[in-house]
């Protein structure tokens, strides 16, 4: 696979600052259970109907995207709504498909699945600019106060991951796929680990992987003995119809978790916990499926229940 | 595409039947359409509420309808997939419930909504939405799927302002 990489060695490391410090990093371990330390949402109440993104800042405040109701809405601690805002449209603050979430010290990053772009809002909710962006981003990370990590993918490009800054200036840029592989087959999420390096998980091919910001792959894992995912065809488009995997995020040791997709043994629930050098070292099950796996920089992680009605978060128990 | 065979009409009369009698079980209001007036049930998958493009047709035809004919006119049915296990379904008819409450709410729809819990309906939700349109004045069943085509959308407010 060809590389081809423009990233600014003397822009990242101050760019990846934004990722919070990885301590114990890797340290082995042979279980990982979850205890639930809280609940937002149920189904009597009006707080979450269908939740997309999640993100937290470091006084423990909780932020959602609602897809169904077109909303961003703030948690305290304790799980109590304290602000909403967005409403149907394209306006300023406004959401057709609100999407994806991040957070960084100041700042809160959003999709929206039909619009191209990263809408910023200050932590109080207020919409502060809009990102300019090349095409629809399909996945996002923050970096900093001004700069954000996005995954752009066209019909006819190979999907690339992007550096902004805050007026959309392309800082640096990983292209790690060098021709399409098939429409939406390059799909990755993916997480920075504040080291320069970057971990890839893909979405219809069974492949986790390692990278170096200057677009050198260190590693590759299958995990779930998948050889191909089947597709279908929609329409005029051949599309791939199954997940391998959906979300991935890093832990404070600098463990890396995966959520599998339909096509691992408990589909949209499995985690594999791999680590930094790609072993994998255990799996645990989330107690119900999810599209989404954060962990916070206090080592929290959230999860999806009741089909996005609900949001959990929990302690990570390690043994 | 139009169901005007006498079996056509008996089979959706009685799957009517069976899910008014399944829903008023539960305490839901009658969704029949009100006798002597033209009306319309919007069957809507659920899962399609995750996809804003197949969505829109929907609130499209709404805009075109007045709060007032929403609301006596048009009753709504959600249709879902059916999960495996007693306990689960009743979950998931309660989850399918409150995505509907917030999407109602957020997108200003006035109409109420059932849900289909005995999965009636399924066989016929050929698209995300679907309109049967209960045509009073040439005592006809109408069914349409979203998007509607050319004309479809005078055809069927012509029948509901009428």
């Amino acid at each position: 696979m060809k590389i081809r990489t423009l990233w600014i060695s003397a822009v990242l490391p101050a760019v990846f600052l934004g990722t919070a410090f990885l301590g114990q990093a890797g340290a082995a371990i042979k279980k990982v259970a979850l205890e639930e330390v809280l609940s937002i949402g149920g189904l009597d109440d009006e707080a979450l109907f269908q939740w997309t993104g999640v993100a937290s800042d470091a006084e423990g405040f909780i932020y959602v995207l609602d897809a169904m109701d077109y909303s961003l809405k703030k948690f305290d601690p304790h799980g109590k709504l304290v602000k909403k805002t967005g409403r149907k449209g394209q306006g300023p603050g406004e959401f057709i498909a609100p999407r994806l979430l991040d957070a960084s010290p100041n700042f809160l990053y959003a999709t929206d699945q039909n619009v191209a772009g990263v809408f910023v809002f200050d932590r109080e909710l207020n919409f502060k600019r809009r990102i300019p962006c090349p095409s629809l981003v399909a996945y996002l990370k923050a970096l900093g106060d001004d700069a954000v990590a996005v995954l752009t993918m066209g019909f006819q490009e190979p999907g690339k991951i992007l550096v902004l800054n805050g007026e959309g200036k392309i800082l640096s840029e990983l292209a790690f796929a060098d021709k399409a592989p098939g429409l939406l087959m390059d799909s990755v999420s993916f997480v920075p680990d504040g080291r320069g390096q970057l971990y890839l998980a893909y979405l219809f091919q069974d492949r986790v992987e390692k990278w170096t910001l200057d677009g050198k792959r260190l590693w590759s894992k299958k995990l779930l003995g998948v050889k191909k995912v089947e597709k279908k065809k929609i329409s005029s488009l051949t599309l791939p119809g199954e997940t391998c995997f959906k979300d991935i995020a890093l832990d404070g040791r600098g463990h890396i978790f995966v959520l599998g997709g339909r096509l691992s043994k408990s589909p949209s629930r499995d985690v594999y916990v791999l680590s930094p050098g790609g072993e994998h070292l255990t799996t645990f099950t989330l107690p119900d499926t999810s599209h989404c796996l954060y962990i916070d920089r206090d080592n929290f992680l959230y999860a999806r229940a009741n089909d996005g009605i609900t949001l959990k978060k929990y302690r990570i128990l390690y043994d | 595409m139009i169901l005007r065979t006498a079996l056509a009409m008996t089979m959706t009369a009685v799957m009517m039947a069976s899910f008014l009698a399944s829903e008023t079980g539960r305490g839901a209001s009658s969704a029949a359409p009100e006798r002597g007036r033209s009306a319309c049930w919007i069957l809507m998958d659920i899962e399609s509420f995750f996809c804003a493009p197949c969505l829109q047709p929907l609130l499209d035809f709404c805009r075109a309808l007045p709060a007032r004919v929403q609301e006596e006119r048009v009753k709504g049915i959600l249709a879902y997939g059916a999960p495996e296990g007693r306990e689960r379904s009743e979950r998931r008819m309660l989850i399918v419930r409150k995505k509907w409450q917030g999407f109602k709410s957020a997108n200003g729809l006035r109409f109420s909504a059932v849900v289909d819990s005995g999965h009636f309906f399924q066989g016929i939700l050929t698209a995300a939405v679907v309109i049967l349109l209960f045509d009073e004045e040439r005592q006809m069943l109408k069914k349409y799927s979203l998007p509607l085509r050319p004309g479809q959308l005078e055809e069927i407010t012509g029948s509901l302002l009428n």
